[in-house]
């Protein structure tokens, strides 16, 4: 009999579970893929409906996991197996080398003298980092990573030769740990929907159309750009931007479900677009607009700038126009007629997918679309959180890891 | 949008028509959420009053005059690129599929006749009528001991003259019916198309505008997820011209001898004779353009594009065996069994009625309806049309 919890995920959700329920006295085991906590959150430009930048919530929630000797995280890690049953499960953590240990202060001048480069991830591709990086600004924890699929590892070492705390280890391996928790909480949360099995909306033959979630990087101070709104092409201002809603969502072909966050997404990212170029002209092609309870007042809001059109159709078709433009094309359904707009930056509220479709969760019960289940019968003790539950937003997604840290405490002592 | 208080819109629904629309193939009219996704992806769909959401809407709620009265529902060539983009399984293209298989009930010259190729339950009646004309027309003019007279010859049999007695009628009953379907439906989409545009070209010019697109398969050449049809269709309909040609120029070529206008050639001919050639060519093509047909709708390749139904499998086997018992009447007559030949003609010309004598009550005339509405688009400046009617606004 165990009352440990194990939180596979170290997203928003995973962070609210693990930090709730260690406030409740448990040992908790936080595990998370990348080499940083905070999950897509962390790559958030602004929050919707107030504006406000995550990284406000993510540093107190980073707080709470450091002041807490009940957490114990692990990053760049995965759990590869969970044996046993509810009380009494085991699992095996497998963290793969960082190259870097706990003497980084993440000075950077490794980064200056490495001659490697790659895309880098947190900003979905739209920028490159070194083969050492600093995952990104704010990173929890603060230490670079090296990436060995590209590194040049010890026939270079130019990064061993400048760093002057001894932080760099080419030779560190892989570790396992075992833990035992008497339950799991599944926090695995999502990816955005790959927009280029959408073969007429022209992601990635067509420059100029990005998704959402490089929209949130374009925007964010931290991002490839600085902070600027600009084409995809040659970097020059935007003065037309469409946002194409259901992008793969409510789509038979692609994800049947409502991904439920896209429309204030996209409401919030017409902000941006306004916000930096008063000029500007957004159109947003939807299905329907979804704004539930109160975020009808920022739908109202947004309604309100006459700039900022909302026009009832989906897009069907997106075709490459004169000097790199995109030209989007739906049925005004309201208006009347088809609707051509050439635009600077076409932006597709792509859905989430969750991310257990696409990986190994032991014992957890999965429906046909990927999310996980609570099921008392077929999966008990092993209780999902966040968007591995269903396509929520940050709100939902935290209230719903609440939830999880209490029902992962009852699994735990009753069983 | 004016502030004063217009008199409301009485929508009146016609369930019964909805109903109908499900069982002729359109069942799942009802999934569409009204995304407009189709009017865009389809590549035929003109700009200002676009198909076929709005053929959708009104389907779903049951306005049936407006649909039977939109030429659009036959613009439309059920290539499925709609259906295979359809967020919502909705497939417009069978729902307007289904609409098209009504229309041939509805405009029917002869609405008794309309009735009776609408369901497979007069099929027996159908096939009655031919069977009991053709074997009277054996029974009084065939010559003597055909059956054992060597070489084989079908005119023996069925001489041109009383073949003629037969056809000719059919044809020309074929022919006024389809006249006067042609004419309720000129009207009805005259004044029922979305749009208002006024027609602003000359008729005749529309007309060769639109042969020659349909030469050319110009519409079907657009189409992206049924691409194959192109082809098929293309040899069916070129296959079944040259067949038609073929044996008018037969008919024409014995009443050229019969009235001793000047002498040529007398059936069966060589196999060399152009017109032979032209006919067998033309036998090769139909029937393999319709193989392919068969083969894609029937071969369960799991297509979520083709929607079949009673119209399509009714007009698909009546031109699928009338070609295969033609092709089979030549190659028994030249294998020389004569009772197998003379049985497989028999069976041929059955079938050559019921093809011709029903064409516009079956789904035969879609080349009728097809290229009037075609030949509507083609007179009226599109690019004027505006759409007035709330009902396709939501």
């Amino acid at each position: 009999m165990n009352d440990s919890i194990l939180v596979i995920g170290g997203g928003i959700g995973g962070m609210t579970a693990a930090i709730e329920a260690a406030e409740c006295g448990r040992q908790v085991y936080l595990v998370e893929r990348e080499p940083w906590l905070g999950g897509r959150v962390a790559r958030m430009n602004k929050y919707f409906p107030k504006l406000c930048p995550p990284y406000c919530g993510l540093e107190i929630n980073f707080r709470r996991i450091r002041a807490n000797p009940n957490i114990r995280f692990f990053t760049s890690s995965q759990v590869v197996s969970i044996s046993g049953k509810p009380g009494d499960f085991v699992a095996v953590i497998k963290t793969d080398p960082r190259y870097v240990n706990q003497k980084c202060v993440a000075c950077d001048d490794c980064v200056k003298v490495c001659p490697v480069s790659r895309p880098d991830r947190f900003n979905y591709g739209m920028s490159q980092t070194g083969a050492i990086y600093l995952p990104h600004q704010m990173a929890m924890p603060a230490r670079h990573v090296i990436d060995m699929d590209v590194c040049e590892g010890s026939s270079c070492g130019e990064c061993v030769k400048v760093c002057k705390y001894d932080a760099i280890e080419l030779d560190m391996e892989d570790s396992e740990t075992t833990v035992e928790a008497g339950s799991v909480v599944y926090a695995t949360g999502w990816k955005p929907y790959d927009a280029s099995k959408i073969a007429n909306l022209g992601y990635g033959k067509i420059d100029n159309v990005i998704s959402n979630v490089e929209m949130e990087r374009l925007a964010a101070v931290n991002g490839p750009t600085s902070g600027g709104i600009t084409r995809r092409d040659n970097g020059e201002p935007v003065r037309t931007v469409a946002f194409v809603q259901c992008a793969g969502s409510r789509d038979e072909n692609h994800l049947p479900y409502c991904s439920s966050i896209c429309c204030l997404a996209s409401l919030k990212q017409a902000r941006y677009v306004r916000d930096q170029y008063p000029d500007s002209e957004v159109y947003i092609f939807y299905i329907d607009l979804r704004a539930p309870g109160k975020y009808e007042s920022f739908y109202n809001k947004v309604k309100a700038d006459p700039n900022i059109h909302l026009v009832k159709g989906k897009v069907g078709r997106i075709d490459p126009g004169e000097g790199g433009a995109a030209i989007v094309t739906a049925e005004d359904i309201l208006g009347g007629g088809k609707m051509r707009v050439s635009c600077d930056l076409v932006v597709l509220a792509t859905g989430m997918e969750p991310t257990a479709k696409s990986c190994d969760v032991p014992m957890a019960s999965v429906d046909g679309e990927g999310f996980i289940a609570q099921n008392n019968q077929s999966a008990p003790g092993v209780i999902p959180a966040g968007v591995a539950a269903g396509p929520f937003d940050v709100t939902t997604s935290i209230q719903s890891a609440t939830g999880a840290a209490l029902k992962a405490i009852q699994a735990a002592a009753t069983r | 949008m004016t502030d004063k208080v217009e008199s409301p819109d009485v929508i009146e629904p016609d369930m019964a028509f909805v109903r109908r629309i499900m069982e002729n193939g359109g069942h799942t009219l009802k999934k569409c959420f009204q995304c407009g996704n189709c009017s865009v992806v389809c590549e035929i769909s003109p700009d200002n009053v676009p198909f076929p959401r709005k053929e959708m809407v009104w389907a779903q709620w049951g306005l049936k005059d407006k649909l039977l009265a939109n030429a659009d529902i036959w613009i439309c060539h059920g290539c499925g690129d709609c259906t295979a983009h359809c967020p919502c399984g909705a497939k417009p293209a069978d729902v307007l599929a289904a609409v098209r298989n009504i229309s041939f009930s509805k405009y029917a010259g002869v609405e008794a006749m309309g009735r009776m190729l609408s369901s497979p339950s007069y099929l027996p009646v159908l096939f009655l009528v031919p069977a009991i004309l053709i074997t009277a027309m054996i029974f009084f003019a065939s010559k003597p001991g055909f059956m054992s007279a060597n070489p084989i010859v079908f005119s023996n049999m069925a001489p041109v003259h009383a073949i003629d007695m037969v056809f000719v009628p059919a044809v020309l009953f074929a022919a006024v019916s389809a006249m006067l379907g042609i004419k309720k439906f000129w009207t009805a989409i005259a004044k029922g198309s979305p749009g208002g545009a006024r027609i602003s070209s000359g008729l005749g010019k529309a007309a060769a505008v639109t042969a020659l697109g349909i030469l050319k398969h110009e519409k079907l050449g657009k189409c992206v997820t049924n691409a194959p049809r192109f082809l098929s269709h293309l040899m069916t309909m070129y296959g079944f011209l040259a067949l038609t040609a073929t044996t008018s120029l037969v008919a024409v070529m014995y009443w050229i001898n019969k009235l001793a206008i000047a002498e040529v050639a007398t059936t069966p001919l060589l196999l060399l004779h152009p017109v032979k050639i032209l006919g067998n060519l033309g036998a090769l093509a139909a029937v393999t353009g319709v193989t392919l047909i068969v083969a894609r709708r029937y071969g369960g390749s799991g297509e979520k594009t083709d929607g079949t139904g009673y119209y399509d499998s009714h007009f698909i086997f009546i031109l699928y065996g009338t070609i295969l018992t033609g092709i089979l009447s030549e190659l028994f007559r030249l294998a020389d069994v004569a009772a197998v030949a003379f049985w497989t003609y028999y069976v041929h010309l059955v079938l050559v009625f019921t093809l011709l004598a029903y064409a516009p009550f079956s789904k035969f005339a879609h080349m009728i309806y097809r290229f009037v509405a075609m030949m509507y688009a083609n007179s009226v400046d599109r690019a004027k049309e505006r759409i007035d009617d709330k009902t396709v606004r939501l």
